[in-house]
């Protein structure tokens, strides 16, 4: 832990309750970590978070994201080991690869056959797993 | 299921089909169905680096869910998201990765 003296402040870098002092944001590229300076001086207004000064810590941060599927590269990968593929939704992967084979092929009739046979298995894919029903609002 | 699973169900409908065709489209199938569903949760760390405001993210994230800190027992505690950080956050006029320190 470091201690730091600004001017008759004294700021202080805890890990020993992260969630009270620590706080994560982030834009398209990149996630910001920031950390309470915990200011005393109550005419204190300037902003209160702060870039962290402590020590570095190895793997101190923990992310968790909803990712893109791992890109298949050999013949041999398996789609639930390999790329993250649920079993249920590998048979989403064929009528999609004979959609696009139809289409490529010129032919649109199966094409639209097989686009809307995948489109129908993806959104019946059960995304719950916790049996719990809620309703899926759209982020504004 | 493995990749030659699929390519062996879609040769006996179109015939033979080279490898790198399949698996582009193969690929292009992980990734509508990914935007689609977006289920699979994955997990990364990174060090929590003196001085080091901004972290770069993975190309393949779509959505952050939760961010912990490892606390001083070792213990992974989760910590808030501000939704207001550029506001709150000390001078932040720094792009270059590092932001601004106080010190």
């Amino acid at each position: 832990m470091i201690l730091m003296i600004v001017g008759q402040e004294i700021i202080v870098a805890k890990r020993d309750t992260p969630n009270v002092y620590y706080a994560w944001y982030n834009d398209d590229d990149r996630l910001a970590i920031v950390y309470n300076r915990v200011s005393t001086e109550a005419t204190d207004t300037s902003p209160q978070y702060d870039t962290y000064n402590d020590s570095t810590v190895t793997d101190g941060v923990r992310i968790h994201y909803k990712s893109k599927y791992e890109e298949i590269a050999n013949i041999t990968d398996d789609f639930k080991t390999n790329a993250g593929v649920d079993t249920g939704l590998h048979p989403c992967i064929v009528d999609y690869v004979k959609y696009r084979m139809h289409e490529d092929l010129g032919d649109a009739q199966m094409a639209i056959y097989y686009w809307k046979k995948y489109q129908d298995k993806v959104k019946k894919y059960p995304h719950r797993k916790d049996g719990v029903r809620r309703l899926n609002v759209p982020r504004i | 299921m493995t990749v030659k699973d699929i390519i062996q169900q879609i040769e006996h409908k179109f015939g033979r089909q080279p490898e790198a065709y399949c698996k582009r489209l193969i690929n292009d199938a992980l990734l509508d169905m990914s935007e689609k569903i977006q289920h699979y949760e994955v997990n990364a760390k990174e060090d929590l680096t003196q001085n080091k405001k901004w972290y770069a993210l993975p190309n393949k994230l779509i959505e952050i869910t939760r961010v912990d800190i490892l606390d001083t027992d070792s213990r992974y505690v989760m910590i808030p998201k501000l939704l207001d950080g550029h506001l709150l956050s000390k001078d932040d006029t720094d792009d270059s990765g590092t932001g601004d320190y106080s010190g």
